[in-house]
Formats: C-alpha cells, sequence, structure tokens
C-alpha cells in the first residue's frame, strides 16, 4: 500500500472518530467544543508513553482512553451546571486552556512539540480496528436504554427530567464518553504524525470536526463515513490551486449546509429506509 | 348616521398544521363599533384564528379582508400597521421592560400620538402612571391585563383583538376588564374576542360565534346565543 | 505608583475595546438571539480594508476611515441572512458553527489575500502622531487616552439608543418575546437589520480604536479577540449590555496587571480557567441575562 493512502486511510479514521466524539454529546443536546481538548490529551499521552516509556500501542491507546475520560469527566462535571449555547462557548475555553499548558510544560515539549515517536507497524490496520470497535460501541449506546434517555434529553430536556431521566447524569456521561474518544483519535493521530505540537490542537481543527459532522448529519452516526472522506480527501478532489483554500471552502461547505440541509447528508430517514431494505432482504 | 361598515371578514378559511386541520372554512364577519365574541373550549381553534388574521399563522385557504383590503398574506407587522392591535394569550407582557416602554411599544407604528394616548391611558388607569418606571413583571395579574390593554389601544387601531382576556383572573378583575371593553366600544372601538369564559363574554358582548374543532357551529346575537339550549349545555353549565 | 497609573489606564484602553467588541455582539444577541464570533472577524476585515485603502490613496486618512465604516456596515450585513434560516427554526447551537465558520473564512481570507498573510503596521499618523503625554512622572499615550474617551462616549450613546428610542426598545423587546414584539408590529427582518447595520458601525469604530491602541493588525487578530469577546459576553451574562461593559473592562484592567506583574507564559491558562469557572459558577453570568 503507497505511504500517501496509508496516510489517507489513517486520517480518516481519526477524523470519523473525532467526529462521533462530537456527535455523542450532541445526541445528549450539547455542542461540546471540548472535542480538540480531549484529542490533545490523547495526543500527548500516546506521545509520551510511547516515547518515553516505551508502552506498546494498545496500552497506549487504553491508556489514553483512562486519561482522557478522566481528564474529560472533571470539566463535564462543571458542565452539568450549564446548558446549550453556555456549554458550547465556554468548552472553547479548554482549547485555550489546554494550549497554554502544553506550552508551559517542559516534559510535553513545551512550544517545539514532541518528535520522534515511535513508529507504529499496521497502522492502517489497528485504526480500522479501532474504528470498528467504536463503531459497534456507539449503535449499541443508540440503541439502549441510555441511548434513549439521551435522545430524549436532546429533544427536550426539561420533558427528560419529568420522565425520571436525571439529565445532568447523562449530560456527564455525554462529555466523558467524548472525551475518551477523542483521545483514542489523538493517540492515532499521534502515531500517524509521529510529531505533534500544540498549535495542531486550535480553531481550525475545531472547524473541520464540526463541518465533518454538520455535513455528514449529526442525528446519525452513519454521515461521518461520507463527510470524512469527502472533505478530508477535499485537497486531492479539488485541483491544486485551489487547494490552498481548503479552510474557505470548509467554511463555505458548513455554511451551506447549515442553510440548505440543516440535518446532514445522511438524515435518520435515509437510515430507517435502508435499514429496511435489508430487513426485507 | 351612515350605516355599520364592515371592519373585517372572513371567507372560507382553512388552516392546517401539516395533515392536522386546525380551523375548516370559517366564515365571520365584524362591523364597525361591534363587541363579537368567539366561544369554544380549548382546542377549538379561537387562538390559531386570531394568529392567522394578524399574519402569525399562514392561512391554508380562504381570504381575510380588513378595511376592504385583503390581507390574507400580509406579515404581520404590516397588519398591525393597518391598525389592528393584539391582547395575546397570556397578557404577553415584555416583563422586564418598564410599564412605559410597554405603552410607548404599543405605538409602534404611531410614533406621533403617543404623547397624547399616554394621557388618555393615565387617565383611565392611574395606576399605570405611578407604576410606569416599574417592570410590567411585577405587577398583579390585573394591572398587566389593563397594561396590555392600555397598550393595544395607543396606537389607535381600528380592530382590537384580544385572545382570552379573562384567563387567570379573579371574578372581580373579569367583570372589570369587560366594562374597559364596553367603554371602548362606546368610544367607537371594535373588538374581537375569544373566550372560554362564555357566560360573561355573552352578557358583555354583542354577537358570538361558537367554534368547535376548528369549524363554526353556531352564530348570531349573544343573547340568543345565551338562550340557547345547545350552547347553554356545552359551554354555560346548569347555573 | 506611576508605572501602576499608567498600567491602569492603558489596562483601561484594552478594556474598552473588549467592552465595545462584547457591546456589538450583545446586540446581535438581542435582535437574533445568535453568539456571533465572526464579529470580531469582520473588525479584522474593516482593519484591513482601512490599511488598504490608506496604501492605494497615498495615506489619505480621511478616505480610510470611510471605507472602514462602508466595509464594517456592509459585511456585518452580509452575515444576517445567512444566520435567517437557523434563527426561524430556533436552532441557536448551530448559529455558533455558523459563526464560528464566517471566522475561519475571513482569517483565511486574510492569510491568503492581505500582506500575504503577514502582520501589517498602521502608519504613525493614524495612531495619535505617537504623541505621550506627561504628568509629573506618569506617562501616557495620546492614542490610548482619546481610545478610552470614544469608547466610553460610543457605549453611553448606544446605551442611550436602546433605551430611549423607540427603535432601540423594539430591539430590546425582540430580545425578550419575539412573539410578542411581533404582535406589537415590530417587524423581524427590518429590526433585525438595523441591529445588525449599527454593530457593523460599532465595528468599524472598534477597528479606528485598535488601529490607535494597538497598531498592527494580521490574520490571527480576529481569533484572538473573538473568542475571549465571546466569553466575556457569557461571564457577564447574555444580552446584559452594562454587565458586559463593567465586565470587559474590569478583565482588560486585570489582563494589563497580569502582564505587567504574572510571569507571562501562564496568564492564558488562568484567565480562561477563572472566567470558566465563573460562568460554571453561574451559568446566566455575573450580571443575568435578558431574558
Amino acid at each position: 500500500m503507497s505511504t500517501a493512502l496509508s496516510y489517507f486511510i489513517i486520517f480518516c479514521c481519526v477524523f470519523i472518530i473525532l467526529t462521533w466524539a462530537a456527535y455523542v454529546p450532541f445526541r445528549a443536546g450539547l455542542l461540546y467544543n471540548g472535542t480538540v481538548y480531549c484529542m490533545a490529551i490523547g495526543g500527548y499521552f500516546a506521545a509520551l508513553a510511547s516515547k518515553t516509556w516505551h508502552w506498546p500501542f494498545w496500552v497506549c491507546i487504553i491508556g489514553a482512553i483512562v486519561v482522557g475520560a478522566i481528564l474529560g469527566f472533571i470539566p463535564a462535571l462543571g458542565f452539568s451546571r450549564t446548558s446549550g449555547i453556555v456549554t458550547a462557548v465556554s468548552s472553547m475555553a479548554l482549547i485555550f486552556i489546554i494550549q497554554s499548558v502544553i506550552r508551559n510544560i517542559d516534559i510535553l515539549g513545551a512550544g517545539r512539540g514532541i518528535s520522534g515517536i515511535p513508529k507504529i507497524e499496521n497502522l492502517v490496520l489497528y485504526s480500522l480496528i479501532l474504528v470498528l470497535i467504536v463503531a459497534v460501541f456507539i449503535f449499541r449506546l443508540d440503541h439502549s436504554r441510555l441511548g434513549r434517555a439521551f435522545e430524549a434529553v436532546q429533544t427536550d430536556p426539561d420533558m427528560a427530567a419529568t420522565l425520571g431521566v436525571n439529565v445532568k447524569i447523562i449530560s456527564v456521561l455525554g462529555l466523558t464518553i467524548s472525551s475518551a474518544l477523542g483521545a483514542v483519535a489523538g493517540a492515532i493521530y499521534a502515531f500517524n504524525m509521529r510529531i505533534i505540537y500544540p498549535e495542531t490542537f486550535g480553531f481550525s481543527l475545531l472547524l473541520s470536526v464540526m463541518t465533518m459532522l454538520f455535513v455528514g448529519g449529526r442525528y446519525t452516526q452513519w454521515g461521518m463515513f461520507i463527510s470524512v472522506p469527502l472533505l478530508w480527501g477535499i485537497n486531492k478532489w479539488i485541483p491544486s490551486s485551489l487547494a490552498i483554500y481548503a479552510q474557505i471552502i470548509y467554511g463555505v461547505i458548513l455554511i451551506v449546509i447549515l442553510m440548505a440541509r440543516p440535518e446532514g447528508l445522511v438524515t435518520r430517514k435515509m437510515v430507517a429506509g435502508v435499514g429496511r431494505v435489508f430487513v426485507r432482504k | 348616521m351612515e350605516q355599520m361598515s364592515r371592519i373585517l371578514k372572513i371567507e372560507e378559511l382553512s388552516v392546517y398544521y401539516g395533515q392536522i386541520c386546525a380551523i375548516k372554512r370559517i366564515n365571520m364577519e365584524v362591523f364597525e363599533g361591534e363587541i363579537v365574541t368567539l366561544i369554544g373550549s380549548n382546542g377549538a381553534g379561537k387562538s390559531t384564528l386570531i394568529n392567522t388574521i394578524i399574519g402569525l399563522q399562514k392561512a391554508t385557504k380562504g381570504k381575510i379582508t380588513f378595511m376592504n383590503e385583503d390581507i390574507t398574506k400580509v406579515s404581520t407587522d404590516k397588519v398591525i400597521k393597518r391598525g389592528i392591535s393584539v391582547v395575546p394569550e397570556g397578557r404577553g407582557m415584555l416583563a422586564s421592560m418598564t410599564v412605559l416602554e410597554n405603552l410607548q411599544l404599543g405605538a409602534y407604528h404611531k410614533k406621533n400620538v403617543i404623547e397624547q394616548n399616554l394621557e388618555k391611558v393615565y387617565e383611565r388607569f392611574p395606576i399605570l402612571y405611578d407604576r410606569r418606571l416599574q417592570k410590567a413583571g411585577t405587577l398583579s395579574g390585573g394591572e398587566q391585563q389593563m397594561l396590555a390593554i392600555s397598550r393595544a389601544i395607543m396606537g389607535d387601531p381600528k380592530l382590537i383583538l384580544l385572545d382570552e382576556p379573562s384567563l387567570a383572573l379573579s371574578p372581580a378583575y373579569v367583570d372589570k376588564i369587560f366594562k374597559i371593553l364596553v367603554e371602548l366600544k362606546k368610544e367607537g372601538m371594535t373588538i374581537l374576542l375569544s373566550e372560554q369564559n362564555a357566560k360573561k363574554a355573552l352578557q358583555y358582548s354583542d354577537r358570538g360565534y361558537v367554534l368547535d374543532l376548528g369549524e363554526t357551529v353556531l352564530d348570531g346575537k349573544s343573547s340568543d346565543l345565551a338562550g340557547n339550549p345547545a350552547v347553554r349545555s356545552a359551554y354555560l353549565g346548569a347555573d | 505608583m506611576e508605572s501602576f497609573i499608567a498600567q491602569v489606564i492603558n489596562g483601561l484602553a484594552t478594556g474598552s475595546i473588549y467592552a465595545l467588541i462584547v457591546l456589538g455582539m450583545n446586540l446581535l444577541v438581542l435582535v437574533r438571539d445568535i453568539v456571533h464570533q465572526g464579529y470580531a472577524h469582520i473588525i479584522m476585515i474593516t482593519m484591513a480594508a482601512g490599511w488598504i485603502t490608506l496604501n492605494t490613496s497615498g495615506g489619505n486618512i480621511a478616505m480610510a476611515i470611510a471605507v472602514m465604516v462602508v466595509v464594517g456596515v456592509l459585511v456585518t450585513m452580509a452575515t444576517e441572512p445567512l444566520f435567517r434560516p437557523l434563527c426561524k427554526r430556533g436552532a441557536q447551537l448551530e448559529t455558533i458553527v455558523l459563526a464560528m465558520s464566517v471566522g475561519i473564512i475571513l482569517t483565511e481570507f486574510m492569510s491568503q489575500f492581505v500582506n500575504s498573510g503577514g502582520n501589517f503596521a498602521f502608519p504613525a499618523s493614524m495612531r495619535g502622531g505617537g504623541i505621550t503625554l506627561t504628568f509629573g512622572l506618569i506617562r501616557l499615550s495620546l492614542a490610548n487616552i482619546i481610545a478610552l474617551i470614544s469608547a466610553v462616549v460610543v457605549a453611553l450613546v448606544l446605551l442611550w439608543f436602546m433605551h430611549k428610542t423607540q427603535q432601540g426598545r423594539a430591539i430590546r423587546a425582540m430580545a425578550q418575546n419575539l412573539r410578542v414584539a411581533k404582535m406589537l408590529g415590530i417587524p423581524f427582518g427590518m429590526t433585525g437589520m438595523i441591529g445588525f447595520g449599527i454593530a457593523g458601525f460599532l465595528a468599524a469604530i472598534i477597528a479606528i480604536l485598535i488601529i490607535m491602541t494597538i497598531g498592527t493588525c494580521g490574520p490571527s487578530l480576529g481569533d484572538t479577540f473573538a473568542v475571549k469577546s465571546v466569553i466575556l459576553m457569557l461571564f457577564a451574562g447574555m444580552g446584559n449590555l452594562k454587565g458586559g461593559l463593567l465586565s470587559a473592562l474590569f478583565m482588560g484592567l486585570i489582563e494589563a496587571m497580569a502582564l505587567a506583574y504574572l510571569p507571562g507564559s501562564w496568564t492564558q491558562a488562568i484567565f480562561y480557567g477563572v472566567i470558566m469557572l465563573v460562568i460554571i459558577w453561574k451559568p446566566n453570568g455575573l450580571f443575568g441575562t435578558a431574558k
């Protein structure tokens, strides 16, 4: 397999998982901009664990999940007190905080970043396996009792509360799961790039994630499979003279989608339709 | 005096929310200087009808004419500008704005009459003058209803629509509100109101329409309706 | 002591710029219930337009200011239709994402087309000539003082407009209860456009004040101001005009103190950390929201 292709596949895996990290809180009616913060945590943890402590790949991933979940749980506790727009905006502050913290800690390479992260053989396969695991996890989550509670909170938090759903616990849970997923994405990202900088985890990354989530369709878990390769590969689909404007194109696509097709490309109706076809056969 | 002229005419009006029919082929007329009541239980389509007249709700079919002009597809702010004013259900206070600001906004489209109409309102309701700098949300329910009605007459409207004016008011205040409406009528204003409190509404109004499940089931003089056995059993109860 | 007083004045000058940005964003909260991060980027683009005009017209300041006002108003108003479908569905969360992409588009535009993405400085003639005033031992830049005074005047004029004119009252009524506002005959589209227009005019004024106090501009300026202002707005309470002004001034002061007396590298983390804690402690903001 060519390097370019494996890079592309791994990046798609990273962004699919990352977009799911933004999808899970959205299921509970929260727009969480902290996904990038979790990704930074996972990425730095994996870099540190594999380079300094020489942990093997899968242990690094599990470690990233644990650390991501713990460091995501702490702000999540705080955000259980806020809702809607307040959570969305104040979680942006997490991005600045993590960038600033990383720049100040020498062991994390400060502003220089961490380079020389060990190369992982079969990273393409491992990434695909991780995507599969997360896909099954989210599918199970969506179709469980908990998933229905998430759904109720998304539709109407007050109504959900009267139905006996503990809105605060749901919100903490959603954000914590999201953090763990973000950390996984960050870890794969680190292994793929083999060098990470604090600047990576900034606003343009956040915009990419949000574009993929909103373009793909944020009401199902399947839209990412279309939007991520489409958008991530945008540099390849368009002429190279236009490729430098990729961010502008992202922004325009996002605005057009929000105005014209607010549910995104893949809607729930479509998924239900596809499901019916399979059942009939 | 010339003959009473027609202010509002509704022809074959239907409103659907998706598949659900809220209003079905309603015909109705309101003449100058009348108080007309819409009677009906919850969900009969009274609020929908009022919202459709002012353009907040789109009419699916039919025609609404105000002062001989078609206003079926006119936007809310333009309808209000032509001389209809509304007392919304639940009084529609701008709770954290002052009483004075609420009144000033009542004449949004007629800034030049604000001063003289403020005087008239304060004369009629001295309590509002005393409280003019208080937040509207701090008033009692009855006072809020007075403010809502005063706000509606600030812009010298030709027609006032009131959505359930007696809702959640004490019986003493209900009488007071209806007496105010009769006074306004004597001053030449035209009033269309929706009510669940059929007894009071029929006592003070000239004509009435009985709505049920979005259709007009009866209409006529208020005194006739109050005497109608069907209306008595359905809306007036055993008195 | 003297340097402390100078720091206070400088802090207030920066704070007054935050205050006006927050004021502009709050205005948009009132008319459309949106959090418009891209507003800060519009200010950035307005500055760029001013710079380009200065360069092409041979330093004609009056013309630069005229162009900035036009650009500020037009660009701000041009973003209004983007938000409208979302506002009609009451999808407030999505508007944040939309505003974010407006911001990124403008940032990218700057880094691709204006001065090849480099920072650029404005001539001293637009910055009060670099004159400093000396009071005893205290030295202050004239530009900072002018900026502070004009910010106060602009804020007072806007507050007067919002409370004492029919149009201002209509904007506040729309923020409080859109349905009732419509029933009173307040036009949704027109009033929103007026709000965006005023915010755009304000953006031009802010751009001029930033030119006077900071004097440089670049593609990163939008992001820097955007997040800080949006978070300050929440900190004070969304749509709370007076609260926003106070907190922004205060924050400018704190920031100046921190820069002067704290080791620099941690300032950002502490700044955002403290604000986040306050927001979590008081989700409706220190001074309460407009509703």
